[in-house]
């Protein structure tokens, strides 16, 4: 028991032996946050911006000049829908609070950040899945001539290359993404098992 | 919380808040950005602190959620941060404890950090699992293992 107080006293002693950064509350509380909940959220802000600059371009370009309602329809309705999912998620991540016990709170960022990325994986491979679609039937009949696209094999030639090359797009681009949130959804994966 | 009372106790609780934050801080540096962050937290919340905790276990919630949330790239320092001006006027086999404990401390994985830098904030086991969201056998036999292991440690 006596090493115990020891341990403590140390503790107590080391306080004075601290420098001590000299903070001012005042100017401290007009700055912004810096955590990584304040990065997402501008990642987040600045998706929402594209998105809502998206809708009068995809009008435009595919609804009215085009005139390829389908495509152009279905840009609309999705980036639409968008808008209201980041701004959902934006305003979860404003309202995130840091005074819940030490396990919920990692347990909840976890969970952001885990949904963050399974977001833009949904939006990576659902874009490339429609970018193929759409390129098989809008680009290829239009840009190969249609004696060549009689040949045998070609269509499954042109799908197997271009799908190919649309996987290791995918994977490339979901590396990345594993490489910036990665490391950080595993360490609060062991911390929260830590505290458990 | 009034915004007053709110600035005050934190200017009076600084020293808490420096102490915990420089388990977690591998330089001086990081120290001030670890600090700057808990304060922005806590004034973020405060006004929503409806006194259903110790006001020192929100402020030890808060400050040990943003010290292990942010991301540090750099490895840490185990050296402890010091201030040289004081150096002189400790007693030098102290100092030399002193500097160990920190040593130890900062060489424990970040949720063991936690719990033992709440155990010598004095707080109870009980205290400590409401910081920190574990059941109070699981804290009582994590602080046996690592006030064990730190003894070790300082012991070499």
């Amino acid at each position: 028991m006596a090493e115990d107080i020891d341990i403590i006293a140390l503790w107590e002693k080391g306080k004075s032996y601290d420098l001590n950064p000299d903070i001012d509350v005042d100017q401290t509380i007009s700055k912004r946050s810096k955590g990584t909940l304040f990065w997402i959220r501008v990642i987040l802000t600045i998706e929402f911006w594209i998105n809502v600059a998206a809708i009068p371009v995809f009008t435009y370009f595919l609804l009215i000049r085009d005139k390829q309602y389908i495509w152009g329809g279905l840009a609309v309705i999705i980036t639409l829908v968008y808008l209201f999912y980041y701004q959902f998620l934006i305003r979860q991540i404003k309202n995130f609070s840091f005074e819940d016990d030490v396990r919920t709170s990692l347990k909840k960022l976890y969970g952001y950040l885990r949904f963050f990325v399974l977001h833009y994986k949904v939006v990576l491979w659902l874009s490339l899945v429609i970018g193929l679609i759409r390129a098989f039937i809008e680009d290829v009949p239009t840009q190969v001539p249609a004696e060549k696209l009689a040949e045998p094999n070609v269509w499954l030639i042109i799908i197997g290359v271009s799908t190919f090359f649309a996987l290791i797009l995918g994977l490339i681009l979901t590396g990345l993404i594993h490489l910036l949130y990665g490391r950080k959804i595993k360490r609060l994966k062991k911390l929260v098992k830590e505290f458990s | 919380m009034s915004d007053l009372f709110f600035k005050s106790f934190v200017t009076e609780n600084m020293g808490i808040i420096s102490h915990i934050c420089r388990a977690y801080a591998s330089d001086n540096e990081e120290l001030k950005d670890l600090i700057q962050e808990v304060t922005i937290q806590l004034w973020k919340s405060h006004q929503k602190f409806q006194g259903n905790s110790k006001i020192s276990t929100w402020v030890y919630r808060v400050t040990l959620n943003v010290c292990l949330a942010i991301n540090r790239k750099k490895k840490i320092d185990t050296e402890p941060i010091k201030s040289l001006d004081i150096e002189d006027q400790i007693d030098h086999t102290e100092k030399e404890q002193i500097d160990l404990l920190y040593k130890a401390i900062k060489q424990l994985n970040e949720s063991d950090r936690a719990i033992i830098v709440l155990y010598l904030e004095k707080k109870s086991y009980q205290e400590i699992s409401e910081i920190l969201g574990m059941t109070v056998s699981n804290v009582g036999v994590k602080v046996n293992r690592l006030k064990d292991k730190l003894k070790t440690m300082i012991n070499g």
